[in-house]
């Protein structure tokens, strides 16, 4: 309607003005991919008979809402595992690492060697009595005992 | 004159059977005695001590309210309970140093590290203090007043001072010297069967060992300065017995020595587990 009275007032006033577009010429305008798209779809709901689109409706609400409370209840059991102790997850296989400087991956024939292996667990063996082991006797330390007795003041 | 006869011979019977039974029963109590002296370890003589330590506490502590009880009402009653206490309590301090320095007799007798004269130096410093104790123990039996009992405990206390301390600090340092010594010892003979375990390998040629001669070099370094720290210890004991100072110092100073050893058996450890590396490696 502005368009027309713009003309109207533009021939009153013969000042040219640019033909306004029709309102049918404006629907047809494209606006990219997803116009016409849900301009499709909407044709297609409303070709549905309106029980099934009813019906349609209350299935859609309800899958939405069980899928938002799956993704809320997901996220919150995710939450409460970060948060728990790590004592409680005990992992299904335990096992010692083995330190990098023990794995031999070009060994010599002396790998094996029987006096070798010997020596070496001797060496172990004295590694572990040395990390036990106590230096200063802590156990006997001296006890504390008072000298001195009086009954002046 | 058959009749006398037989009651003769029946006397000398119940003598000799009597005398048997004596000498049996002599046996039995002396060999149980023997068990229990094989028996009597290190563990056993700390057990006694903690007992007795712990004794001496719970004694000191009437002591102390039987004490503050006496200075504030002086009175005949308050003065006996404390003479009661303070007996008490200076006859569990006496026992508990006695336990105290009989357990740390066992530990250096049961010390692999030490050699027998290194012991033997031990227990000449420790049986004199020990008896000290047993005898001042008895002394404080025939006290009779407050005044007896705190002329005894400084005798005690002198003693202490004087003589005690250096004794268990110094036996202290000797078993800790000798825990060392004793690993050190160990080490050696790994360090040596090491050697021979190289030696054959060179005479066989199938595998270049001139590398490990160089950590060889450091080891019998590191063990050298091991001994040094040990003896150091030991020197800076025997510097304390000629001085009038804080004998725990001294023993701290000689601790931080031997600590000092220990290190460097475990870098010695350390140096042979690459040895071995090496040798397992092509």
């Amino acid at each position: 309607m502005n368009g027309i009275n713009n003309q109207q007032e533009a021939k009153n006033a013969n000042v040219p003005v640019s033909p306004s577009p029709l309102p049918d010429e404006k629907e047809k305008q494209p606006a990219g991919l997803v116009k016409p798209v849900l301009a499709k779809l909407k044709d297609i709901w409303l070709k549905i008979p309106e029980k099934l689109r009813k019906v349609l409706s209350i299935v859609g609400i309800v899958f939405t809402a069980i899928l938002f409370l799956m993704i809320v209840l997901s996220t919150l059991f995710n939450i409460k595992k970060s948060q728990s102790p790590k004592e409680k997850l005990t992992p299904a296989v335990s096992y010692e690492p083995v330190p990098s400087s023990d794995i031999i991956t070009n060994p010599s024939r002396y790998a094996t060697d029987s006096g070798v292996l010997t020596i070496e667990g001797n060496i172990r063996k004295i590694e572990k009595e040395l990390d036990i082991m106590q230096v200063n006797e802590a156990d006997l330390l001296p006890p504390r005992l008072d000298f001195d007795i009086n009954f002046d003041k | 004159m058959y009749n006398e006869v037989m009651s003769g011979k029946r006397i000398n019977i119940i003598k000799s059977l009597s005398v048997l039974f004596i000498a049996v029963c002599m046996g039995i109590v002396f060999s149980g005695q023997s068990v229990m002296a094989e028996d009597f370890d290190y563990q056993q003589a700390f057990k006694d001590y903690q007992y007795n330590y712990n004794l001496y506490n719970k004694l000191y502590d009437d002591y102390r309210l039987s004490r503050a009880r006496y200075m504030q009402y002086r009175t005949l009653v308050s003065e006996e309970e404390a003479k009661k206490a303070t007996l008490a309590m200076l006859l569990a301090r006496d026992e508990s140093m006695k336990t105290y320095l009989t357990a740390l007799r066992l530990r250096v007798m049961e010390n692999q590290g030490l050699s027998d004269s290194e012991k033997e130096s031990v227990f000449k410093r420790i049986d004199p203090e020990v008896k000290f104790f047993e005898e001042h123990k008895e002394k404080l039996l025939s006290a009779g007043s407050l005044k007896d009992f705190v002329r005894d405990s400084d005798k005690a206390k002198d003693r202490y001072k004087y003589f005690t301390e250096g004794v268990f600090y110094s036996a202290l340092i000797n078993i800790s010297v000798g825990n060392t010594a004793y690993k050190r010892e160990q080490i050696e003979e790994i360090i040596s069967d090491l050697r021979s375990k190289i030696t054959e390998i060179k005479v066989a040629g199938d595998k270049d060992v001139s590398v490990i001669d160089k950590f060889f070099v450091e080891v019998d370094n590191k063990l050298a300065r091991s001994k040094d720290k040990e003896l150091a210890a030991i020197d800076i004991m025997n510097q304390s017995e000629k001085s009038n100072k804080n004998k725990a110092n001294y023993y701290n100073d000689a601790i931080s020595s031997v600590q000092g050893s220990y290190l460097y058996l475990k870098e010695i450890v350390s140096y042979l587990k690459e040895i071995v590396r090496m040798i397992k490696v092509k």
